[in-house]
């Protein structure tokens, strides 16, 4: 019980990091990702290429955030930029375009196959009591532990992650303060890629890396992300890990199968009862 | 004047349309009966997004419910070719009220995330209904016979063409009459709409219902056109394929619809005669993504650089 709640935590925290890229994205620009876990496939297997030519773990992570930074930087300048105040039908559907081209750039380069991915973290079980617990487990929760920290504080301590928030907050308002709005919305894209590649780094060990395996992860995310209220930084995260846990103990308890649906019957239930999501507030809808 | 150039621009296309099974060889006769299945998608979905404004990707799930209901009506309980079609139709209005209903509240976004789960869920559900679906290993799908007699794909053909141009028809008539200018008035703004008294609720299932019975009919007919189906047929994927189709032809434009669904079957189908398979989805995503930067009102905004498809579409 105790041991699968908290590799509930585990995947529901990684999971958390995909929405919360989402999440970012959408609060800064107003553009709901479609291509996001498409985003963490590709750096991912940019990781293993790297790792392939036989660079030392910590270098090959170091040059994926690189990558990753370079990547979302992109994808702002060229495809996003032009479309920020856009009607939503335009900007998800560009993201879907994105995430089909993404999709077929992966096997292109990478082929079908499922890869193997190496995790930082050794396997090997140590116990208190009757839980045995393995760095592969634990390692996950404090990396997203940190990386929460870290975002709170940037948000909260730093000037550009102040000047984000203002940016988030009002954009005209911003724009008048002399936030240059544009490089905090192509600032938002770049944190959430590097925020991508490192829940990317952190799920292919567990489950194999292969050019759809976001794809149901996308699924939880965004349900996670509709959990913790899709304007929520932290709600992203929480949701996640609450998504996490609950998934894992209907699978043991309930049905696997219905541990597969979990994340959308939990989402629906938001939806229904209260579709600004747990731990976000939003103004009514002005006419 | 007008009015014979407009008749005689009809006629030929209807001759071009009608002697296709003469001049196009076997293959080529496929997939212009694929186009015609994707037309009707596309122009279900048209009506939902491009008329109503409702960004819902759960196109794939009516479509596939289409497919599965006709191919078991067909094979399991020994149901003939249309009626088994009819019934996949009204199952997709059936599946419709359970999407639409939820969702009724939610806007943009969130109905966005929600439509999408319901295509993971309906693929989670036809893998697991082993003994109906055939589970994650598919089905066949019976050949169509009418009084007997067993129609090759030239029948096939001209039963398609038949089916999209009445439910064409029924769809242009029913963007003309109230519900359509309904349709237009959501969508410019859904509180102004009810306060000049459209239940805009209602109309949002109407819309919903009648995507679902156009993506259902043509699931029906995709079924008994490859004679395989298996639960792949709900994917995000044919969902985007949906959506594509009408943001490369036009939103909100009939004549759209057929122009998007020429573009997104063709192309991946001459792509892969000429062993071009790996690209197929970047071509259309990247046609998406082209066409909303610089085209935004889709293909049929060239058309109106001549006269006469312009008349064609009035």
């Amino acid at each position: 019980m105790v041991q699968m709640i908290i590799s509930g935590i585990a995947l529901g925290a990684i999971y958390g990091l995909v929405a919360l890229g989402i999440v970012l994205v959408h609060k800064a620009t107003g553009i709901l990702n479609f291509a996001h876990g498409e985003m963490v496939m590709i750096t991912t297997f940019v990781a293993l290429s790297l790792l392939g030519f036989g660079l030392p773990y910590w270098l090959a992570v170091i040059l994926t955030l690189v990558f990753a930074a370079i990547f979302g930087f992109s994808v702002e300048t060229v495809l996003v930029r032009k479309l920020i105040g856009a009607p939503l039908l335009s900007t998800a559907l560009v993201c879907l375009g994105l995430f089909l081209i993404l999709g077929d750039v992966a096997v292109w380069i990478w082929g079908k196959d499922a890869h193997m991915f190496p995790s930082p973290f050794s396997d090997k079980p140590f116990s208190f009591g009757q839980v045995s617990l393995s760095p592969a487990d634990l390692g996950p929760i404090v990396v997203c532990i940190l990386l929460s920290i870290g975002l709170y504080l940037f948000f909260k301590l730093t000037k550009v992650g102040i000047a984000m928030q203002a940016t988030i907050d009002n954009q005209t308002a911003a724009k008048l303060m002399g936030i240059p709005v544009k490089r905090m919305f192509a600032l938002s894209w770049v944190l959430a890629t590097v925020v991508a590649a490192i829940a990317g780094l952190l799920i292919a060990p567990i489950i194999f890396l292969h050019f759809t395996f976001m794809q149901s992860i996308l699924h939880f995310a965004f349900a996670a992300a509709v959990l913790g209220g899709i304007n929520s930084l932290s709600g992203a995260m929480i949701g996640g890990v609450i998504l996490g846990v609950i998934t894992n103990l209907v699978g043991i308890y309930l049905s696997s199968e219905l541990k597969e649906a979990m994340p959308f019957l939990i989402m629906l239930l938001i939806l229904i009862c209260k579709p600004q999501g747990l731990f976000s507030r939003e103004a009514e809808k002005k006419v | 004047m007008p009015q014979i150039k407009k008749n005689f621009i009809y006629l030929i296309a209807t001759i071009i349309i009608l002697a296709m099974p003469f001049y196009l060889g076997e293959y080529f006769l496929y997939i212009a009966t694929l186009t015609l299945v994707f037309t009707l998608a596309s122009f279900g979905t048209n009506i939902l997004s491009g008329y109503t404004n409702l960004l819902s990707l759960a196109g794939a799930t009516f479509f596939g419910a289409g497919a599965f209901a006709t191919a078991i009506l067909m094979s399991r309980y020994e149901v003939s070719f249309f009626p088994a079609l009819l019934l996949a139709g009204f199952t997709g209005v059936a599946l419709s009220l359970v999407v639409a209903i939820p969702t009724l509240r939610l806007e943009h976004v969130y109905l966005a995330i929600a439509t999408l789960g319901y295509v993971f869920i309906s693929s989670e559900i036809a893998k697991s209904l082993e003994s109906l679906t055939g589970g994650s290993m598919g089905m066949g799908v019976p050949q169509v016979s009418i009084m007997g007699q067993s129609l090759d794909e030239i029948g096939l053909f001209y039963i398609t063409l038949v089916i999209v141009t009445l439910l064409m028809i029924a769809g242009v008539n029913l963007t003309h009459c109230r519900f359509g200018r309904a349709f237009f008035a959501v969508k410019g703004s859904e509180f102004a709409a009810r306060s000049i008294g459209i239940p805009a609720p209602k109309i949002k299932i109407i819309a919903f219902a009648v995507q679902a019975f156009y993506c259902a009919v043509a699931g029906g007919i995709y079924g008994v056109l490859v004679r395989f189906i298996d639960p792949s047929l709900f994917s995000i994927f044919v969902s985007i394929s949906f959506l594509s189709m009408v943001i490369i032809g036009g939103l909100g434009s009939v004549l759209g619809s057929i122009f998007g669904a020429i573009f997104v079957i063709v192309t991946p189908q001459l792509l892969t005669y000429f062993g071009l398979t790996e690209i197929q989805r970047s071509i259309y995503g990247l046609a998406m993504i082209l066409s909303l930067m610089f085209l935004p009102n889709g293909l049929v905004s060239l058309t109106e650089k001549f006269k006469f498809f312009k008349q064609v579409e009035h």
